[in-house]
């Protein structure tokens, strides 16, 4: 698999979860600003190996954070991913989930409606190496 | 104009805090319309001038990006742009291409909205140095800065800035992440081993809190992250007088040569946090002081679940993974959900413990002087292979070993100059 294979996938699995979970609005990509070096806060020089994206999205009126983290949960179980949902630590409620050196992330808080779907590919090159 | 000259004047021979107050009490004191003008009309002056508005400092340095793009635009289209100006020119570009986020129209419908990139600082000539705010400084109630080390510049922004988005993104609602590039970072090894950089920063960190200190809401709560050199750019920031609500160091190759405690670098009532990874050899060196995780003041975060399982962190390199322990930490720091902080005590000999039952975090962390060839030799392997393993597991090469575990022959420290504690928190 490409790093631009990867990327493709990660997104699409992105949006179909958040869109299973919050099925009546419409998910959005707010961050994918391709391949970046995971290391660059150590050495800014090194490679550019994974990408990173978050997919947003949410009920305004009617969030419930809980049944949404389990709801993803489900959902990334179904389509092959390994997935937890974490203890609450206050306000956070959490998902994550790995498949295949993929990582993805679920936020929910109870002071916010809004859902997070982080996710990051495994480091690879467009050689795909 | 004239009298923004003036103040911009006025304000460099006064200490951070004054100088932030008085630029701010220039702008708040302005007529409508009139600060949006000095912004457009002195972009050089406004965009970097700690204490201004921060609507105004993001509009001067958008209009300065733009002017950035058409310099470079018009020397390519003269056919005088070197490879450089090329490269330039796309990072422009990116920076001026707008971010986006969500928000609820009339109907309740979750739309796409989108926003400039928010600029501070941003310095487009030469290696280049830029400060991005990443959510609402203005309505935040806690806010990340985090400092990044060596070989970063204006080309390696979206990197940094990703790994600030991930902060943000753990430290939940109400949470704005600060990238501050604003030193000239260490361009390499060589350069990463001198202070001089980060001395040289650590007085503009202080003036740019302070000029955040207008900003933001009075309760908010400042953290101020450093990772490797930026660790050290944070504590020379502290000893020249920043002041914040908690500070996290993570990959630190110590902070000073004289810090051996949290109480030498922040005010009691300040929180000092630290993460150092299992095989994290760019601690064990304690190139630049000694390593505060030994502080006994400090607290020391763990970087992987203590009860196992998980993301393992090993290395340098990979304290900011997602779903890894040591991000979820420095997440629960920013938000000041203190009591979920995970902690651990492990030593340098049992973090590196080889096989055969030999430690090398030890004779490497003695021999610092020639710890400059371990260095080497990682970077070198981290930048032959892609493979996240190879990137950050401290697998020494043999000569850079034999090299660790002779005489130094740079004029390292010494043992008896910095007396070692016994290694764990006490806080």
């Amino acid at each position: 698999m490409t790093l631009t294979e990867a990327r493709d996938f990660l997104r699409t699995e992105l949006l179909a979860v958040a869109t299973a979970v919050v099925p009546g609005q419409k998910a959005v990509v707010t961050h994918d600003p391709g391949p970046i070096n995971p290391g660059a806060l150590f050495d800014g020089c090194g490679p550019a190996t994974v990408c990173s994206i978050t997919v947003e999205t949410g009920e305004p009126t009617a969030s419930d954070p809980a049944w949404a983290v389990a709801a993803a949960a489900a959902v990334l179980q179904s389509r092959g991913w390994r997935a937890e949902v974490e203890p609450v630590e206050e306000t956070h409620h959490r998902v994550a989930a790995s498949r295949d050196g993929f990582e993805i992330t679920v936020h929910a808080w109870t002071t916010d409606w809004r859902l997070t779907f982080t996710g990051e590919t495994p480091p690879l090159s467009d050689s795909g190496e | 104009m004239a009298e923004l000259e003036k103040l911009v004047r006025r304000v460099r021979s006064l200490p951070p805090e004054a100088a932030a107050r008085e630029a701010r009490a220039f702008f708040d004191a302005l007529p409508p319309g009139a600060g949006i003008a000095l912004a457009e009309g002195r972009p050089e002056l406004v965009g970097s001038l700690d204490g201004a508005p921060a609507a105004l400092r993001y509009r001067a340095n958008h209009l300065r990006l733009l002017a950035a793009r058409n310099r470079l635009r018009a020397a390519i289209d003269a056919g005088t742009a070197t490879d450089h100006e090329r490269r330039r020119l796309q990072t422009v570009e990116e920076l001026l291409t707008p971010v986006s986020g969500i928000d609820v129209d009339a109907s309740g419908n979750v739309v796409k909205v989108q926003r400039p990139r928010q600029f501070l600082v941003v310095e487009p000539e030469g290696q280049g140095r830029a400060v991005e705010v990443l959510g609402d400084l203005d309505r935040a109630r806690n806010i990340a800065i985090l400092v990044p080390g060596m070989g970063n510049n204006l080309e390696t922004l979206r990197d940094q800035v990703d790994r600030a988005d991930l902060i943000r993104r753990e430290a939940g609602p109400g949470t704005a992440s600060v990238l501050w590039l604003g030193y000239y970072s260490p361009q390499g090894v060589r350069d990463a081993m001198s202070s001089v950089p980060a001395q040289e920063a650590g007085p503009g960190l202080r003036r740019f809190t302070a000029g955040l200190d207008t900003e933001t809401l009075p309760t908010a709560k400042v953290t101020l992250i450093g990772h490797s050199y930026g660790s050290h750019v944070v504590g020379q920031g502290l000893i020249n007088g920043v002041r914040v609500d908690r500070v996290v160091l993570t990959g630190s190759p110590g902070v000073a040569k004289a810090v051996n405690g949290a109480a030498q670098l922040v005010p009691s009532q300040t929180r000092l946090f630290v993460e150092r990874a299992p095989g994290d050899y760019v601690s064990y060196t304690e190139w630049h002081g000694p390593d505060p995780a030994t502080y006994p003041d400090a607290t020391r975060m763990a970087t992987n679940e203590p009860a196992g399982g998980g993301i393992t962190v090993q290395g340098h390199n990979e304290y900011y993974r997602p779903n890894s322990e040591a991000l979820r930490n420095v997440g629960r720091v920013v938000r000041g959900d203190l009591a979920h902080v995970t902690t651990t005590d492990t030593s340098r000999s049992a973090e590196t413990k080889l096989a055969l039952g030999l430690s090398w975090g030890e004779p490497l962390h003695s021999a610092a002087g020639a710890a400059a060839k371990v260095f080497d030799g990682i970077a070198a392997l981290r930048k032959t292979k892609p493979d996240r393993a190879a990137a950050s597991t401290p697998v020494p090469q043999q000569g850079a070993l034999e090299q660790a575990t002779r005489p130094a022959t740079h004029p390292a420290r010494t043992a008896a100059a910095h007396p070692r504690r016994p290694e764990g928190p006490q806080r």
